[in-house]
């Protein structure tokens, strides 16, 4: 249950064509993230799947039945969505059992399924509370508690924790994961939150311009992303993409200064290294120096922000304290096995 | 907070003064000479003499008085009634029409600009004893057996395309609208046929049909005011479509999304969608709609001779008919009693309204 799967779908608003060819499959008990930037898409593919939105072109399928003419309520999924959506005027306990209710489910019956999810969700003492009453925290809670009432084949969530204040989010992601865990259900979750992305999926989709730019587990996204768009989204704080070119001898930063000696097929036009894959180092074993021109220390680590001559600026990430404040010369050397090349095209060249 | 100075409070005052001197003269003053003059036998030229509850036993007394009453209460009933119904439905449609929202909005708003004295004269016409409005019902009650064979036809035709559809695809809808316009205009041929072909019944009934200028009473209400009904309807749904539109504009779209993923159909959309969102905005639409029926008066007037004084006088214009009375001497005592009756039964009917009925707030 909770097999879905998307084959080369398209979705055009008027003349904006927003879904340009998506496909994937997702298996049972998955937990899937769309990501990416706003406007990408990754919502309206949502909205696609609940059967929101007519497709243009393409199909959808769910245990493998063809569900793309369905209507949303004949697809047996569930959504929870950023703005909770609760009905205003029911209690907390009508709110999870309308659905029910609609599938033509007793009162007795409806409030026994009502009573177990509220368990789990601790959500018993707000039953007989109407939404106005409610905190946003305990709202989405109910918003969940309505999707699982409904025991659908698979649960789509829409940015749900992006109402919630920051504290909230961390403790209600754990809520989720903990959730699927325990359900087992397939669930789509879209966020623009790399680190809910991080955290908590099996796979993450990476959505750009209405395609998937790469899909996979989350280090794989983050140790060998496939194009430079992923590579920078990927990661806090970015990756810093350094413009660069082959050489006899390897490769090199368009100054001169040689980065490998490894020679790297393709024609590498962009070298990507991340904040924490540059060490500080003595001047002699240095790749690249330049003056911090702005230091942040967050305790377990302090953000350098280094402006080498004739390259720019370079984002380094340091564990630790303050080893060097704004002002003071930098010495950096790049770690040779973590080090990502791109063609002019901007897709990874593999080494 | 600090206190206002002298010269602050003396221009706060002016600003507001425009608004304290029209009520005061307009609102206050009007209510405290009325309620005295209901007390006393005033008639404009003499002095008022105090006279007691004299005004009120002998307006209990009559049968004229007691019409109104009547007429006042079922009329506001009625009219707030259907035209709340009515105006919620016809945003709905507006608001549902995808194409050319602006066009069907101002199409719809047409009737509410026109002035009541041209549309009440237009009605008049409309409501003649041989008129256009006798005309359409004769013409429905001689054909209907044509036009019940339109309806089962198009049901039949409709009902026949969706089955054999639903067995090839699933998630076909009962109103598929290019299955209804091919079972309407089946339909349509085949009553034109069946009419031609004289297959069913066709009557040749003239029926005349006094909308007006009758006494007769239907349900609780005299048959004149039925039809002013119709007229004050007709006039007053645009607006408060208005009201409804700008209501719905405001209801979330993710909580018809959430309905739809619950298996929501359209109907239980709208009852636990639509309808408690849209409840300040009723409670609006019935406030106005009870206080504006109550004061029904221009439409009445205006229809003069062309009806009994029984069947179309309500609290307004007994209240008229009294301070200027055709041919008699003004009885502005009676009238003062008359129209603080009106004040207070409004004030009542609205205050039961909001306590029994639609609530101000979503709870």
């Amino acid at each position: 249950m909770g097999k879905i799967k998307v084959s080369n779908v398209h979705k055009s608003f008027g003349s904006v064509h927003v879904i340009k060819g998506v496909d994937f499959e997702i298996s049972e008990g998955e937990f899937v993230v769309f990501v990416g930037p706003s406007g990408c898409g990754k919502s309206t593919m949502l909205r696609l799947i609940a059967g929101l939105e007519p497709i243009s072109s393409g199909t959808i399928e769910i245990d493998g039945e063809d569900v793309t003419h369905l209507e949303a309520a004949d697809r047996d999924l569930a959504m929870v969505f950023q703005s909770y959506a609760l009905y205003p005027h029911l209690s907390v306990r009508d709110n999870m059992s309308f659905g029910l209710k609609i599938a033509g489910k007793s009162k007795k019956q409806r409030y026994a399924i009502v009573d177990d999810v509220a368990e789990v969700l601790q959500l018993q003492p707000l039953l007989d509370r109407k939404p106005a009453e409610l905190s946003g925290g305990q709202r989405q809670r109910v918003a969940i508690g309505r999707a699982i009432a409904r025991e659908p084949s698979a649960f789509l969530f829409d940015e749900p924790l992006s109402n919630l204040d920051a504290a909230l989010r961390v403790s209600m992601r754990a809520e989720i994961s903990q959730l699927q865990r325990r359900l087992q259900k397939t669930m789509i979750y879209v966020t623009h939150d790399q680190v809910e992305a991080m955290t908590l999926a099996d796979r993450i989709m990476v959505f750009s311009d209405g395609i998937i730019q790469q899909q996979g587990a989350p280090l794989e996204l983050y140790d060998r992303p496939q194009n430079l768009f992923v590579a920078t989204f990927i990661g806090s704080p970015n990756m810093n993409i350094l413009p660069c070119i082959s050489s006899k001898k390897g490769v090199e930063l368009k100054n001169g200064t040689p980065i490998t000696d490894k020679n790297i097929a393709g024609d590498p036009a962009h070298f990507g290294i991340r904040p924490e894959h540059i060490k500080l180092c003595a001047k002699k074993d240095a790749n690249i120096s330049g003056k911090v021109t702005l230091a942040e220390h967050l305790g377990v680590d302090s953000f350098l922000l280094v402006d080498v001559p004739e390259i720019g600026a370079v984002n380094v990430r340091v564990s630790g304290g303050a080893q060097l404040g704004e002002g003071e010369i930098a010495h950096l050397k790049f770690d040779q096995k973590r080090m990502h090349f791109f063609d002019k095209k901007e897709n990874r060249l593999e080494q | 907070m600090k206190r206002f100075n002298s010269n602050q409070a003396f221009s706060g005052w002016m600003f507001l003064a425009p608004f304290l001197v029209s009520l005061g003269v307009f609102f206050l003053w009007a209510i405290l000479r009325t309620a005295w003059f209901s007390f006393t036998d005033y008639n404009l030229f003499a002095e008022p003499n105090f006279v007691g509850l004299e005004n009120f036993t002998s307006l209990v007394l009559d049968e004229l008085f007691i019409f109104a009453l009547r007429n006042s209460i079922s009329f506001a009933l009625i009219v707030t009634g259907a035209q709340t119904i009515l105006a919620l439905l016809l945003a709905i449609l507006v608001n549902s029409a995808a194409r050319a929202k602006g066009v069907a909005r101002t199409i719809f708003y047409f009737p509410s600009i026109m002035s009541s004295a041209a549309m009440t004269l237009i009605f008049l016409w409309l409501f003649q004893r041989q008129g256009l409005m006798s005309g359409m019902v004769g013409n429905f009650v001689n054909l209907r057996w044509v036009i019940l064979s339109f309806f089962v036809i198009a049901i039949v035709i409709q009902l026949a395309l969706v089955a054999m559809a639903r067995r090839k695809y699933i998630g076909v809808k009962l109103f598929d609208p290019y299955f209804l316009l091919i079972s309407v205009l089946v339909a349509l041929i085949s009553a034109v046929i069946i009419r031609m072909g004289g297959f069913v019944p066709v009557y040749d009934e003239k029926l005349l049909i006094s909308w007006l200028n009758t006494r007769e009473v239907f349900l609780f209400m005299p048959r004149t005011l039925w039809s002013v009904a119709l007229m004050n309807i007709f006039t007053t749904v645009p607006t408060l479509m208005l009201l409804f539109l700008a209501g719905l504009q405001s209801v979330p779209i993710s909580l018809y999304d959430a309905a739809k993923m619950d298996g929501a159909n359209v109907f239980h959309r709208f009852f636990n969608v639509t309808l408690p969102s849209l409840t300040p905005v009723t409670f609006a639409v019935v406030t106005l709609g009870l206080i504006g029926t109550l004061q029904m008066f221009d439409q009445v007037a205006i229809l003069g001779a062309a009806a009994p004084l029984e069947s179309r006088v309500t609290l307004a214009f007994y209240t008229y008919y009294n301070t200027f009375p055709p041919g008699g001497s003004p009885n502005i005592g009676l009238a003062s009693a008359s129209a603080l009756t009106l004040g207070v039964l409004t004030v009542l009917i609205v205050f039961l309204q909001r306590r029994f009925g639609i609530k101000e707030k979503l709870e």
